[in-house]
């Protein structure tokens, strides 16, 4: 029974997290921005060149693969007026090899789209038959994005004093979810090094070069 | 190292518009500006006000340059729905761009107008500060601090005695808040800076393409000279 209250009460944290995200950017947003991606898509139309405020993409011929803004292959993709060639990096082999090198290193990450997530989320969700394996891609989005979580998680566990770090990897998503909190822990702490700096350890001595 | 030493480098604080540097340096440039990256130019101004916690320089100049090929889009917009199927089909993805750029717009200028109301008082009193807002910015920061000043004295300040009534000082104290240009941000650094001083007696190297979590004081200067973005 005591088991039973715990996961209600995740699953219910989780659904109002979602509905006050209060974050400065909300996770919308951080889509938003990584809908200007560059991707390229093969149309299944034909039309001369499009002019946007943003420049001008076409012409349009049926089977010429050409470069869009992600936003415009998914408004394509919806009227089913194109295919979308998937990025490289979201294919089977690709997230497994990441997979395997995340799961050697203890805390560092590996080298990510910055907008991964992002990008995966709406490309199998609007455009899933043109991805290779689409199930097993998701499966691997979702452990990797997990396995980073930890890691950054257990990153900051080393993070003692207000000294400044370098994020090395950190992709949009993952930067988000750790803002608010990770921000104000660190001016927090700066606002006890600065009144008390007994109360930090103190920064680890330079080594000699 | 205080605020106040980095606020007398008078540079720091006209974060100009790029172009604008771009066009006083090289005359024979004048009519060379890359106009296709204004939506990802507008993206990061955005992105940077959301981030730091002071206010930049207002882009008077790019946001007219948009909201003219907005106008233009709207009209070509209009122009196509007149048309046949094809047309309209056309329109509808015009739109959803014009969409786009409209709420980044609308984003940048909420930013902004939320800074300005937090600091109202602090942005009015210092000239090189209050020369970072636009022409309506500025007058919806006196609209806005007269109505807080007024609401201020009739509900409270009013019943208090003398000596406590003053809006910006309490004795020698000052009252009005300052942004905390000490705060922790998320930094990208665009080009390779090398060892850098992120702190009193702290260094640190600074590589291109790295994010890196830092006080905003340090790396305004990288900020205003394009070396480095907020994210």
């Amino acid at each position: 029974k005591p088991q039973k209250k715990k996961k209600k009460k995740k699953r219910e944290r989780k659904m109002w997290a979602a509905k006050h995200e209060k974050l400065p950017f909300t996770s919308a947003q951080i889509e938003f921005m990584s809908e200007d991606t560059s991707i390229s898509v093969t149309p299944l139309f034909k039309e001369s060149m499009l002019t946007f405020v943003g420049g001008n993409y076409g012409p349009f011929r049926p089977g010429l693969t050409t470069d869009v803004p992600l936003w415009l292959a998914l408004a394509l993709k919806k009227n089913q007026k194109c295919n979308i060639l998937t990025p490289h990096w979201l294919s089977v082999d690709y997230l497994q090899t990441k997979l395997e090198m995340e799961r050697e290193e203890d805390t560092y990450l590996c080298e990510m789209p910055y907008h991964y997530l992002e990008i995966a989320t709406q490309l199998l969700h609007h455009a899933s038959d043109d991805v290779r394996q689409p199930d097993r891609v998701q499966v691997l989005i979702d452990d990797l994005y997990r396995i980073r979580s930890a890691k950054i998680r257990k990153s900051i566990q080393t993070m003692e004093n207000d000294d400044p770090v370098q994020l090395t990897n950190y992709c949009a998503m993952e930067l988000n979810y750790q803002r608010m909190w990770l921000l104000k822990a660190f001016d927090q702490m700066h606002a006890l090094s600065v009144a008390q700096p007994s109360l930090l350890p103190p920064p680890p001595r330079p080594t000699a070069p | 190292l205080k605020s106040k030493e980095y606020s007398s480098v008078s540079s720091v604080l006209t974060i100009m518009d790029r172009r604008e540097d771009q066009t006083a340096l090289h005359e024979d440039d004048m009519d060379y500006v890359d106009e296709e990256d204004d939506i990802d130019e507008l993206k990061q101004h955005w992105v940077n006000e959301v981030c730091s916690p002071e206010l930049f320089v207002y882009q008077k100049l790019l946001v007219e340059r948009l909201r003219e090929k907005l106008e233009k889009q709207e009209d070509l917009i209009e122009e196509e729905r007149q048309g046949d199927a094809t047309a309209v089909w056309r329109a509808g993805l015009y739109e959803l761009e014009t969409d786009r750029v409209n709420y980044l717009l609308r984003g940048y200028h909420r930013v902004r107008l939320a800074k300005i109301e937090k600091y109202v008082m602090y942005i009015l009193k210092s000239p090189s500060i209050r020369a970072r807002l636009s022409e309506e910015e500025f007058q919806y920061a006196q609209g806005y601090c007269d109505i807080l000043e007024d609401l201020f004295q009739s509900a409270l300040l009013r019943h208090l005695p003398e000596p406590y009534r003053s809006l910006d000082k309490q004795g020698n104290v000052n009252m009005i808040p300052e942004p905390d240009l000490e705060k922790y941000v998320f930094c990208r650094v665009l080009k390779d800076v090398g060892e850098y001083e992120v702190g009193p007696d702290k260094y640190m190297p600074l590589e291109k393409g790295h994010i890196y979590l830092l006080p905003y004081n340090p790396i305004r200067r990288l900020l205003s000279e394009y070396e480095a973005e907020l994210c």
